[in-house]
């Protein structure tokens, strides 16, 4: 997976090289301002559906659109997009420590409410 | 790899922004001449103190090994800074997981309890604060592009709109629970064990102990912006170094995150 922003600029260092010019990719304002409008409408989508009664699939709507919303964040405002690999990857082990955690636990706790 | 060296080579003092032919270090004193690619120290030294020649201290750091090894420590590392932040953000994201695994356990085995309680909080105030938050992850995001382009005036009036709304955030937070204290609902509050279920009570505990300890972090992050704009302003934080304000950016961001989670598991529910 390689992204490339619209606006990398004449920038395209190897991160891992010394100096003090491997500064970021420069972003244009408006990638910003549409990423906020999306997760306006994301956040109005979250507060409508809430009203609609779908039984337990509620929390998963609302978990669905939350995760949406948190890429967002992470890929744009908190550049993930544009950094190197390393970040990416540093990233996903992360989450993946904290699925285990959470798995783990979850099945655990299936395991001791039904015997 | 070659590194431009930026130091003296004797003591490591940073000269970044040094453009004279020879200038005397800040560090040790000595008077450095400009070469192509750094500075090296005046032979037969009249600065301050030993000079490099009669030292072997300072003959050994004016080895070209070692001056590598200087030019390397002393420069300012722009990824492992950002690395940096990012593994103090992972433990960020463990503490509020478990936090989240705690709740998501309670919820499940008390899935009445919790949607009755959640029925008292204001879902506008939430949502307001949810506004607040993304609009200000908005403007410190820009922020960062603002510096980079190297408009300084933009950079700092989108920081101040940052520390405004974040503050709007808590004195919205102020005003929800000051509400909520008002009707006795707080932790070990004794009114609540008498007349409220066991579901109930851990909601509103989950509720305090996640959104206040997300309130918290909403505090630090202005206290790290705050501290970017008098960096701005005195020009420490600019158009090329400007990883701190990156890295700030980066922990309101996380503090966006989780209210992302949180709005929706507690507004949201009934």
């Amino acid at each position: 997976m390689s992204h490339e922003p619209e606006h990398a600029g004449a920038h395209h260092h190897d991160p891992f090289a010394g100096g003090h010019h491997e500064q970021p990719h420069e972003v244009g304002y408006g990638v910003f301002v549409l990423v906020w409008l999306a997760l306006l409408c994301f956040t109005a989508i979250t507060v409508s559906a809430a009203g609609v009664h779908l039984g337990k699939w509620n929390v998963v709507v609302a978990l669905a659109i939350a995760t949406v919303k948190v890429f967002l964040v992470l890929s744009f405002f908190m550049h993930l997009r544009y950094e190197s690999k390393l970040f990416r990857l540093m990233f996903g082990l992360s989450v993946m420590i904290l699925a285990i955690i959470l798995g783990l636990t979850f099945v655990d706790w299936e395991l001791w409410t039904k015997h | 790899m070659e590194y431009k060296l930026l130091a003296c080579p004797a003591c490591g003092a940073n000269l970044d922004g040094v453009a004279s032919e020879t200038v005397e270090c800040g560090g040790c004193g000595r008077v450095l001449v400009r070469e192509a690619g750094g500075y090296r120290a005046k032979s037969g030294g009249n600065g301050g103190g030993a000079g490099p020649a009669s030292n072997p201290g300072v003959q050994a750091a004016l080895d070209p090994k070692r001056v590598d090894i200087h030019a390397l420590l002393h420069h300012e590392d722009y990824v492992g800074a950002k690395v940096g932040m990012w593994l103090f953000l992972f433990t960020e994201l463990l503490l509020f997981g478990g936090m989240f695994l705690v709740y998501s356990l309670y919820r499940a085995k008390f899935s009445k309890e919790f949607h009755a309680a959640a029925l008292e909080l204001n879902t506008g105030i939430g949502a307001l604060n949810t506004l607040l938050l993304l609009t200000s992850s908005l403007t410190v995001a820009l922020a960062i592009a603002a510096i980079q382009k190297g408009k300084r005036g933009l950079c700092l009036l989108l920081l101040w709109a940052t520390i405004a709304q974040g503050l709007g955030f808590m004195v919205n937070k102020y005003f929800e629970w000051s509400y909520k204290f008002g009707h006795k609902i707080y932790p070990g509050s004794l009114e609540m064990e008498q007349s409220r279920t066991e579901g109930e009570i851990i909601f509103y505990n989950l509720y305090f102990v996640m959104t206040g300890l997300h309130g918290l972090h909403v505090l630090i992050g202005l206290v790290c912006l705050g501290f970017c704009v008098v960096w701005i302003m005195k020009n420490w934080v600019r158009k090329d170094d400007f990883v701190v304000l990156e890295n700030s950016g980066l922990y309101w961001h996380l503090v966006d995150l989780i209210w992302i989670y949180l709005f929706p598991l507690f507004y949201l529910i009934s």
